[in-house]
């Protein structure tokens, strides 16, 4: 076991690009809504991939799409604020726009520009009656006017060749390109104007497991040449063990845990996060007793009092059954990382062992070699945005078996 | 075979643009406005071709003086006036609108059997069968059944044109198609979900899967496809009255219409003796209509006129609204 | 194009049907209805006209009923439909010059329903819970009334109290004051305009209710796809993403289309009796009226032929519009 003492590792990823505060969102207004969203609080950084994980339900794809204003009807924000920075075209300050306050032009600046998506299934997501090629470029023409038609088929021909798709599939319309063509062309389109958040609604659950990996490879080279963030919404935990420098948990509409992956999958602190990675079965190995997590998510209607997990958690104790608990720094930690449990929060509750483990401090450059904190240099830091938490569960916690891929709902 | 579902399947059949329903559950609240004043209407009128021939003050024979050639303006004791040969107007409004409506409905219910039968059948069996069928009823979709039925039915001897149950048959023939193939399109959807699948797989014999699985979930759109061919059936009823090529002895609206064309009453300014029938007509149509639209939005709530809140929430895509309520998340018991 | 070629061979098998029923009817009906029908008509046409009806019909011919039948398509494969008994010349000739009055107005009018109503249709499937809502039930009304039943209202209101536009016929052939000469003068275009308002608004506010509620439901399904919403989330405008949306939308109405076209074309028809507009529709009432029978098959026939041939155009159109369906799925 390398050394695991207390170290707080915040691996300097770049100024912040997003932040949520208090977010809340509704469904319905007046008498019949339904709060799907509560007081969802977290930080994204320059080029950090962030994971949100959860059931079905849980309220992930509702938060992703309340934050950029694209919430279909009837879903209505009901409360917080969510500051993006994003730096303009031509050079300058960092802006910082409330995308809840702003109007339609301002939204209609930023949207694409700074901030993409790419969605689950590209069959439903590209215009069925429209070549690639105009798909690709009608951004262009938006929001690089001065950009003449060669320029844009151009820039088109080179999107097309970055997610390794021929040009001669420009004038292709979308029910000619097989499955993975067609999320490789969502994916270019994405980056089209080169934006510095792009969203991930799920974006490779409708694919085959080699397309899958093929795929998630290529998005993440993509990342590391083009430096933009992410945040990976989706109901497989262990697509996230590799790809995110961050998971977010939701559940019933709330966060309950925010950590780096690697401390998620060391010492996780919510019992439902336990419950979550006790889930999945290892390929490898001895054969264990499958826990799984009794119970199913409440209904938004029929909300329990106090922690909404409590009917569902073995730990749970009175002060849970009648309040909530709130996303806090564990007490006694330096990490930087949160959750909503009372075990970390009530000095009268102690947390089992499998929720008490200590963090991983330590970080896994590129090379292999374990790294002390205290000093984190900028190519480590580099390295780490893309780090795999597989290889620091390896060395960490001496488990020889793959993490293999489990689903959650 | 359409072109949409050759082409996309998804997009599927629709009886005027609704498309395919899944599991039907009725809402457990009061029906919209639309159901109910349709209803009502389609109701009163329902009762009218029931009662009205007994309530009628006078036959349609009757005329209230054999000589003035002039008709008379509603009055105290004829309400809608006379027509130029003194007959009372109301009561033949009143005895017509039992033709008009039995010829209507008894067309659409023939007409819906057929469509079921058709439909159902070629959308569950499938194979050649479906093609033939769907050949026959693309075929009568595309012949305009009226100018059909004015062929059929101008050399028909004169007892046989006013044999309601004959004519109410040969409308039919003519509307069933529509029905047929929105119910074709539903079967064929209904018949690869699950429930019918494992029906299939159990063994049930295929009757009884139709009758038991399928067909329930038909109901929504047999019903609007009955109503449809209502109205249809009620128009080409009165469009061969109103020609001539049909002529009840105890006449219809449509005679009526035709009465007031012939001798002139549009130029004439004879208000009573034109706009009654063709009121009536209208107003039944409306009533069915909106029956038909209510039940559309039963079956796709999508669809439905939203008005949420009490100030109604302005939505449009991709500009979610943004309410910041004083008051405490709603979720609470 | 495989699926244009299915749909044409279709056509080509319903104009065959239509043939041969419009054939074969008068022959299934009960009471021997063409000796009456002959019979009847013994006093008014010369007996050479008699004689060639009878052989129309093959009636007192020798034929099988075989061969009366391919020489019966023959004919109308030819172009011979067959002699008006009541106006004493060929059918296609009376035809003749029937034809273009109705198109006119089938035509015209069908054009102006599809663009305002899809236009309507539109706006009101994307302002969901405006006030274009209330176009749901007005639309209603306006689609329940049978077409006549309509025109005669409008007449009446329009025509007959109001005193604005004239009572009927295509143009003003009874005017006391100027003698009209067809062809394209302005006195006499303009005196056809005038006649054709009332009738074409008829057939307009009849069938352009089906165009505003099928596009309308149609915008709302369609809204709910991705697409819409990455269009969206692209930043573009909203008249962009509005037509992005109508672009798809607008596949499933022309097909619908199809569906409807021979009930507007009876209901046109029916329009032109009202309003005693010179078409088809008028001469359907003539011969129905003189028991003019080889007339109304022959209108059948033409009238059944220009509906598969709207229809035709109908699938032309969704064919150039929806880029899937020319490739068999």
């Amino acid at each position: 076991m390398t050394a695991t003492e207390a170290i707080t590792i915040a691996p300097a990823l770049g100024e912040p690009v997003l932040e949520v505060r208090d977010l809340c969102v509704d469904y319905g207004v007046g008498s019949g809504s339904v709060r799907a969203v509560t007081d969802v609080n977290f930080t994204l950084r320059r080029g950090e991939v962030l994971g949100l994980a959860g059931e079905s339900g849980s309220g992930k794809s509702t938060l992703a799409y309340a934050i950029t204003r694209l919430l279909r009807a009837p879903g209505v924000i009901t409360g917080g604020e969510v500051f993006f920075h994003h730096r303009p075209v031509d050079g300058g300050p960092v802006q910082t726009v409330d995308l809840l306050e702003a109007d339609a032009r301002e939204l209609s600046q930023i949207r694409w520009v700074d901030l993409s998506l790419v969605f689950q299934s590209a069959m439903h997501a590209l215009n069925p009656v429209a070549r690639v090629q105009s798909q690709l470029t009608d951004v262009l023409k938006r929001h690089r006017p001065d950009m003449s038609a060669a320029d844009r088929r151009e820039r088109a021909v080179e999107l097309l060749r970055m997610v390794g798709i021929s040009a001669d599939r420009l004038r292709a319309y979308p029910h000619e390109l097989s499955g993975g063509m067609r999320q490789r062309v969502m994916i270019a389109m994405a980056l089209a104007l080169e934006p510095s958040l792009v969203l991930m609604d799920e974006p490779t659950t409708a694919l085959d497991v080699v397309t899958q990996r093929e795929i998630l490879e290529e998005l993440m080279q993509l990342r590391e040449r083009l430096g933009f963030a992410v945040i990976f919404i989706t109901h497989d935990l262990s697509l996230l063990l590799e790809l995110a420098d961050t998971i977010a948990i939701m559940y019933s509409g709330r966060l309950v845990e925010l950590a780096g992956a690697g401390d998620l999958i060391e010492a996780p602190r919510h019992p439902y996060s336990l419950g979550l990675l006790n889930s999945f079965p290892a390929l490898h190995g001895e054969r264990v007793r499958m826990t799984g997590i009794p119970g199913a998510p409440p209904s938004l209607r029929a909300m329990p009092d106090g922690c909404k997990f409590h009917p569902r958690c073995p730990h749970a104790a009175d002060r849970c059954r009648s309040e909530e608990p709130t996303l806090l720094t564990p007490a006694g930690r330096t990490a930087a990382r949160t959750v909503a449990c009372w075990l970390h929060q009530d000095p009268a509750m102690t947390a089992p062992e499998a929720l008490a483990r200590p963090d991983s401090g330590t970080v896994i450059s590129s090379s292999g070699g374990a790294v002390s904190a205290g000093t984190v240099p900028s190519t480590v830091a580099s390295a780490v945005t893309g780090a795999t938490a597989t290889a620091a569960t390896k060395a960490q916690t001496g488990r020889s078996e793959d993490i293999s891929v489990g689903e959650l709902s | 075979m359409s072109l949409d579902t050759a082409a996309n399947p998804a997009a599927a059949e629709t009886v005027q643009g609704r498309p395919p329903a899944r599991r039907i559950r009725l809402p457990r609240n009061r029906p919209p406005a639309k159901v109910l004043v349709g209803g009502a209407i389609t109701v009163f009128f329902i009762l009218m071709a029931i009662f009205g021939p007994m309530l009628a003050p006078h036959a349609t024979s009757w005329t209230a003086n054999a000589s003035n050639g002039v008709p008379q303006h509603p009055s105290g004791s004829l309400w809608l006036g006379t027509d130029n040969v003194q007959h009372d107007l109301f009561s033949q409004l009143l005895i017509g609108s039992r033709s008009t409506l039995l010829i209507a409905f008894l067309a659409g219910a023939i007409a819906t059997v057929l469509s079921i039968v058709v439909g159902v059948t070629s959308g569950y069996v499938g194979g050649a069968l479906d093609e033939i069928l769907s050949i026959i009823s693309n075929i009568f979709l595309a012949l305009p059944g009226l100018l059909i039925l004015m062929v059929i039915i101008s050399p028909l001897p004169v007892t046989d044109k006013g044999n309601s149950f004959i004519i109410g048959f040969v409308v039919a023939i003519s509307s069933w198609a529509y029905g047929a193939r929105a119910l074709r399109a539903q079967t064929l959807t209904l018949r690869n979900q699950d429930y019918v699948v494992s029906a299939r797989v159990i063994g049930e014999r295929r009757s009884r899967i139709i009758l038991f699985e399928i067909v329930p979930n038909l109901l929504p759109i047999v019903a609007a496809s009955f109503i449809f061919t209502v109205i249809y059936g009620m128009g080409v009823y009165v469009a061969l009255c109103y020609l001539g090529v049909v002529s009840p002895a105890s006449g219809s609206w449509g005679t009526m219409l035709e009465s007031a064309q012939i001798n002139g009453a549009i130029e004439s300014n004879l208000w009573w003796w034109y706009l009654p029938p063709a009121l009536c007509i209208a107003l039944v149509g409306i009533g069915l209509a909106l029956l038909n639209f209510g039940i559309d939005e039963i079956i796709n709530p999508r669809i439905r006129s939203a008005r949420m809140g009490g100030r109604a929430v302005k939505f449009e895509l991709g500009l979610t609204p943004v309410i910041r309520q004083t008051s405490v998340e709603g979720d609470a018991k | 194009m495989p699926l244009l070629l299915r749909r044409i061979g279709f056509y080509l098998i319903a104009a065959y049907a239509a043939i041969t029923l419009n054939f074969f009817i008068p022959h299934m009906l009960p009471g021997n209805p063409l000796s009456a029908l002959l019979a009847n008509l013994r006093t008014q046409v010369t007996p050479a006209q008699l004689a060639a009806l009878s052989a129309q019909y093959g009636v007192g011919t020798k034929q099988s009923m075989l061969s009366q039948y391919f020489t019966y398509v023959g004919h109308i494969a030819s172009g011979n439909l067959g002699f008006s008994s009541s106006k004493q010349v060929p059918v296609s000739t009376v035809l003749g010059g029937d034809l273009p009055w109705t198109i006119g107005l089938i035509g015209s009018a069908t054009v102006i329903a599809f663009l305002l109503g899809t236009l309507i249709g539109i706006m009101a499937g994307w302002r969901r819970g405006g006030v274009l809502d209330a176009i749901v039930p007005v639309s209603a009304f306006f689609q329940a009334i049978p077409y006549f039943v309509l025109g005669l209202l409008l007449l009446i209101v329009f025509g007959a109290d109001l005193h604005w536009l004239p009572l009927g016929e295509g143009y003003d052939a009874q005017s006391r004051t100027i003698t009209y000469v067809q062809g394209f003068n302005w006195p006499y275009m303009s005196s056809v305009l005038q006649h054709w308002v009332l009738p074409a608004s008829t057939v307009v506010l009849a069938s352009i209710a089906g165009w505003i509620v099928g596009m309308r439901n149609m915008m709302i399904t369609t809204m709910d796809e991705d697409y819409v919403l990455v269009a969206a989330a692209k930043g573009l405008s909203r008249i962009r993403v509005i037509g992005i949306a109508a672009r798809n939308a607008i596949l499933p109405t022309i097909s619908n289309f199809t569906l409807s076209v021979s009930l507007v074309v009876t209901g046109a028809i029916l329009v032109e009796v009202v309003f005693n507009y010179p078409g088809v529709g008028l001469e359907m009432y003539g011969a129905v009226t003189s028991s003019d029978y080889p007339l109304i098959q022959g209108i059948l026939l033409i009238v059944t032929f220009a509906v598969l041939a709207a229809n035709f155009l109908a699938d032309l159109a969704y064919v150039a519009l929806d880029p899937r369906s020319r490739k068999e799925a």
